[in-house]
């Protein structure tokens, strides 16, 4: 406690250094654990993906939930997606403008929502069909109306673009980026720490008390994000602990190492 | 049966000599033949010194003839380059140390710096620290400025603050860099009579650096002085 005391003095007497620290602490922590969902939100070839679909208008009357869960559980369908009423709205009240009011009205007064459905890349027409006549018999022939099915061209990403290949790296930049900022801000934070550890053992009976108050300081820091990162991604990462051991052998041989600079 | 003086003295000396066996127990510290390089500076040249327990030890000179690298041979903060320093490693002494640059952390208050030397091992608890801090702080006289931020403070308010904080610590032995460096000299004797007390209260052993050997000759105590490095005069200060 003592020494998490003096942590919290220190860090509060350098705050700027202290958030940037605790910042790039939870960063590395963050970016270590959540690596593949970054890749797979981030990355080119999920960019290029371009799924084939079809649009169907059905009855409200109709219990879209249940369609929706019956139609995903189909081999061959990746996603089933409600369009929400508010652009429907939007787009009757465009036709309203472009045909007459008595026709659009007589329309508008049936009720029926937008459903997207997206297939396998690469899915046979066979299969197409069969999904297809599934969702007409789910709904009933008189309550739906389908689209063709369409296939998007692929997105062509430049390999060269600079945005895209920085996305496509992001993971390792934004970890190198949040290293760099942990280790400016551990050796500036040091200078403070060794000079209160100086005094501590100087006029205490205490000794190593630089390293015990920065491995305290950053057991409070890193215990925390890993156990939040933990809680939201459970999948357990090796390279999570290996670099909270990174830090941590870090932090001591910084202490250890810089302790003579502020001897005498 | 009735003793002469002589014979007392004898008695004196034998119980003594039966109840230090060890070296540590003659003396605090002992320099041989003692010589500290940094580089091409040859910083102490042949020092041989002897502190015994309960002295009070003035080492002068001028700046640069060597006396802060003798404090911290003393303290143990750096090893000589060849001779023997026996004593500065002794387990179960406390060294307590007044530095040349004081050593304060400017963010906290006076009464936060002094607050440094509180060790549960040594007080009972915070109270009987807190009543002996205000005690000297009243010696002193700085019981009115006690709550200042040292960055606010003065030279002479920080060196007090310095050697309260080092006194706190109930040391064996205190080493005090220039201590008086700031202080006019009414505030160097006040702080030379709070050393004297804990001298003959506690057998608390001051070695005391300055340059200002006319200051230290008015008080009882041995004088060592230096002259670039080297060790030219050591004996009381009344023979100087």
């Amino acid at each position: 406690m003592f020494y998490l005391k003096e942590f919290f003095k220190i860090t509060k007497e350098n705050f700027v250094l202290a958030i940037i620290f605790t910042v790039s602490t939870v960063g590395i922590i963050s970016i270590s654990h959540n690596q593949s969902e970054i890749q797979n939100h981030l990355s080119i070839s999920n960019k290029t993906q371009a799924l084939p679909y079809f649009n169907a208008l059905i009855s409200s009357q109709t219990k879209m939930n249940s369609v929706i869960r019956r139609m995903k559980q189909l081999p061959g369908v990746i996603n089933v997606e409600k369009t929400q009423s508010k652009s429907i709205a939007k787009e009757i009240s465009k036709l309203k403008k472009s045909f007459g009011e008595d026709v659009i009205n007589s329309l508008s007064s049936i009720g029926y929502s937008r459903v997207k459905v997206e297939l396998e890349s690469g899915i046979r027409a066979k299969s197409q069909n069969l999904i297809r006549e599934y969702l007409t018999r789910l709904v009933g022939g008189e309550a739906i109306t389908m689209g063709e099915i369409r296939f998007p061209k692929e997105i062509k990403l430049k390999s060269q673009d600079p945005l895209m290949q920085f996305l496509n790296w992001f993971d390792v930049y934004s970890f190198l980026i949040f290293v760099a900022l942990w280790l400016m801000s551990a050796i500036l934070l040091l200078k403070p720490i060794n000079l209160s550890a100086f005094i501590i053992e100087k006029f205490q009976r205490r000794t190593q008390t630089n390293l015990k108050i920065f491995v305290t300081g950053c057991a409070v820091i890193m215990i925390p994000a890993y156990a939040v990162n933990l809680a939201l991604n459970k999948n357990f990462e090796w390279i999570t602990i290996l670099a909270i051991a990174g830090m941590c052998v870090i932090v001591s041989s910084l202490s250890i190492g810089l302790k003579k600079r502020y001897r005498a | 049966m009735v003793m002469t003086a002589e014979g007392r003295m004898k008695d004196i000396f034998l119980k003594n000599k039966k109840n230090s066996n060890t070296l540590k127990d003659q003396f605090v510290y002992y320099l041989n033949d003692v010589n500290v390089r940094y580089g091409k500076n040859h910083a102490l040249k042949n020092v041989t010194l002897t502190v015994n327990p309960g002295e009070i030890l003035f080492v002068t000179g001028k700046s640069g003839a060597g006396k802060t690298t003798l404090l911290n041979l003393l303290a143990g903060d750096i090893q000589p380059t060849t001779g023997k320093v026996l004593g500065a490693d002794s387990s179960g002494r406390f060294v307590s140390q007044v530095f040349q640059d004081l050593k304060l952390i400017p963010h906290r208050t006076c009464e936060e710096n002094i607050w440094y030397a509180y060790d549960p091992k040594i007080y009972k608890n915070k109270n009987e620290f807190y009543s002996d801090m205000i005690e000297l702080v009243k010696v002193l006289g700085i019981q009115d400025r006690i709550e200042l931020k040292i960055s606010d403070a003065n030279g002479g308010l920080k060196q007090k603050v310095a050697m309260i904080r080092a006194l706190m610590t109930r040391p064996n032995v205190l080493i005090a860099d220039e201590p008086t460096a700031a202080l006019d000299k009414e505030s160097s004797i006040k702080l030379f009579d709070v050393l004297n007390f804990y001298n003959v209260k506690r057998q608390l052993t001051v070695i005391w650096a300055s340059h200002n050997r006319e200051l230290v000759k008015q008080f009882p105590g041995k004088i060592v002085h230096l002259e670039n490095g080297k060790l030219i005069y050591s004996g009381h200060a009344c023979f100087i």
